[in-house]
């Protein structure tokens, strides 16, 4: 292919963008009345421009616009979506609730049953439980003499577990008056109780922990 | 060929599309009226062109404008608006064929493409009935290309759409849209040569 036919395709190339009416301009080059196969090549452009052009514009069905709307209305009455920060607004605006007074206490309160209810646990946990107990009721008794400024005592509730509760009725073993011991006492798990008369049996005589709570 | 009941909505000057879609983000729905009338038709057009005369077309156009109720918020009038909404309609056609393929199409299901065109085919007595021919087989060969060539090839020859705007529809480069319209012309050349021979002898 010639430079000339070369250059040709390049316009060709470009007049198939065009359309016809480019594809006519070209046919009017002097190179085109020259040279058959570039002559040939454009014929055939020109044929498919018109094969593509003969096919007419789909028919469009009548009120088409007013049908798309109207089948659209539902979905347009829909809140519009908000954007994240007309949200966040929108979320900070509300206020916060009104607490009716003493509600910690109240709420506290009414859960003591459930929380001195059984729990279930591992058994592991009462052997460490029943181990605490017997150590640290020992200790308590030997190092009576010596034991460190004792801090505030807390309240049954505020223990967590029932092995909370053992390990620092244990600790606190002394320190306890009866009323509180009581209190404790019922606060305990009914297992938990088995195993402090189980201590209380293995105890050395001396060193009974009813023994330790009579002597306040 | 323009209906007699579609309202005969002016097109302003640059993109009226633009305008009316900026002012539907910003709440004014007489703006996406306006978006509607005045492309609903070009764009029944254009997916009868892809998909064929389907009994779903205006469900179709539905669709596409509840997307752009959707995705009002993500428009940035970077380029002509015909180009965005046309690219939601070139991905719902896709779509449309997939559903199509795996035959679970909301269309009637009647036949294939070319079988649908003939409610649409004018009736031809004489010597246009060659020409209704021809179109059908044009039509016919369209509908045959692959769904990237004849969507590339339907946005520039009858939309008009330059190629780099058929590239934005496409979401490719200007560079294939040219070598997927040669191709695509190519395989036309091949498919209708009885009818162009004809016409070069
Ligand atoms: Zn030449």
């Amino acid at each position: 292919m010639s430079s000339a036919c070369e250059s040709f395709r390049v316009e060709l190339e470009r007049a198939v963008r065009g359309g016809g009416r480019a594809l006519a301009r070209l046919a009017a080059e002097p190179h085109a009345r020259q040279c058959g196969a570039c002559r040939t090549a454009l014929a055939r452009e020109q044929m498919l421009e018109r094969a593509l052009a003969a096919v007419p514009a789909p028919a469009v069905p009548p009120a088409l616009a007013r049908r798309v709307l109207a089948a659209l209305a539902h979905e347009r009455l829909r809140a519009p979506v908000l954007e994240e920060h007309e949200l966040d607004e929108l979320l900070e605006s509300v206020p916060a609730p009104p607490v009716p007074p003493d509600l910690g206490a109240r709420v506290l309160a009414g859960l003591v049953p459930e929380r001195s209810a059984r729990r279930r646990r591992p058994r592991w946990a009462w052997l460490v439980a029943a181990g605490l107990l017997v150590g640290a009721g020992l200790w308590a008794v030997r190092a009576r003499s010596s034991a460190p400024p004792p801090s505030p005592l807390v309240e049954a509730e505020d223990l967590e577990s029932d092995e909370e509760l053992l390990a620092y009725a244990c600790e606190r073993w002394e320190e306890l008056h009866d009323e509180d011991l009581d209190v404790w006492l019922a606060s305990i798990d009914p297992l938990d109780e088995l195993l402090l008369e189980y201590a209380e049996e293995s105890w050395p005589e001396n060193a009974a922990p009813a023994d330790a709570a009579g002597g306040f | 060929m323009p209906a007699p009941d579609e309202p005969n909505v002016e097109l302003p000057t640059p993109d009226p599309g633009v305008a009316w879609m900026l002012r539907y983000q910003q709440g004014d729905e007489r703006a996406f009226d306006q978006l509607v009338e005045g492309y609903s038709p070009r764009v029944f057009a254009l997916i009868t062109r892809f998909v064929g005369p389907a009994q779903n077309r205006e469900d179709l156009v539905q669709e596409v404008f509840l997307r752009v109720i959707r995705a009002r918020h993500d428009y940035r009038p970077e380029a002509r608006f015909s180009t965005w909404l046309y690219r939601i309609v070139f991905n719902l056609c896709v779509n449309e064929n997939e559903r199509r393929k795996r035959g679970v199409s909301l269309d009637d299901g009647e036949g294939e493409a070319h079988d649908r065109w003939a409610d649409e085919r004018v009736s031809a007595p004489g010597a246009e009935l060659e020409r209704a021919d021809l179109v059908g087989s044009v039509r016919a060969a369209i509908a045959a290309l692959p769904d990237r060539q004849r969507m590339a090839l339907v946005l520039a020859k009858y939309e008009e759409l330059a190629y780099d705007e058929v590239a934005l529809v496409l979401g490719t480069s200007e560079k294939a849209v040219k070598s997927m319209i040669h191709r695509a012309r190519e395989t036309l050349r091949v498919r209708l040569s009885a009818f162009l021979e004809e016409e070069l002898a």
